[in-house]
């Protein structure tokens, strides 16, 4: 006999936990059941917001994982976190230098 | 002069400091020389073995942290050797510039005005610093100075 899904429940295979972590924040972005098809450009004014940041045309925000920054807004949480079912990522400022 | 006020807020910021993920990984000492002043020994996750440490201190939490390098052995705070290269940092200088310290600030008077490089005090300033600062070894360091 085939489980049903109950009312609600989301397949384990197209969700992930998803945490952001925003370096020097106590509290991070957690979502436990995060699209894996959501693109970081999706995801980016969700953290933002949960962070009360607000990106300008001066001050901007890169998303890392595993010490790699993600400048590549295209790509999905789904096929950073491969497999895994569950993904870490930092949120960082990128500051001037010089 | 800090306040009684400023010192059990930068006590309160340590505690936060000892609870970031990373706190395993340091080694945290008050530095008791000045009211605002922290020494946390950290290193490059690509290089364990190469130890440094890093010298904070605030005039007042909400600005920008005076950030230099000790001598692990001397602590004093003029070897250049005991810098790690990471985008910004001038270990021939002796300074980071970059507009998260002080003296980035104090060379580029401009950031101030600017919307990139305008400090906003963070919540949490002191694991702010400390955490930038191993982001940056551990993802950008480029071996050590001068």
């Amino acid at each position: 006999m085939t489980a049903s899904i109950e009312s609600g429940a989301k397949p384990k295979h197209e969700f992930l936990l998803l945490h952001v972590r925003y370096l020097g924040a106590h509290k991070q972005f957690v979502d436990d059941g995060a699209s894996r098809s959501e693109t970081l450009a999706d995801l980016k004014p969700r953290v933002l917001e949960f962070f009360k940041l607000t990106e300008t045309h001066g001050k901007t925000y890169t998303f890392y994982h595993d010490k790699i920054a993600l400048p590549d807004l295209s790509v999905t949480v789904g096929t950073i976190a491969a497999g895994d079912g569950e993904l870490k990522l930092k949120l960082v400022e990128q500051y001037e230098q010089g | 002069m800090a306040t009684a006020f400023d010192l059990a807020a930068f006590a309160a910021e340590l505690d936060v400091l000892r609870a970031e993920p990373e706190a395993s990984r340091w080694h945290i000492e008050r530095d008791n020389s000045v009211p605002l002043g922290v020494l946390v020994g950290m290193y490059p996750a690509s290089a364990p073995e190469e130890q440094f440490l890093a010298r904070f201190r605030w005039d007042q939490l909400t600005d920008p942290a005076s950030l230099k390098f000790l001598n692990l052995k001397s602590r004093s705070d003029t070897d250049r050797t005991a810098w790690p290269k990471c985008p910004g940092f001038r270990p021939g200088n002796l300074d980071a510039c970059v507009s998260w310290t002080k003296e980035g600030h104090a060379l580029h008077p401009d950031w101030r005005t600017t919307d990139k490089a305008s400090f906003e005090s963070p919540p949490n300033p002191v694991a702010f610093v400390v955490a930038h600062l191993q982001h940056l070894l551990d993802a950008h360091y480029g071996g050590r100075g001068p």
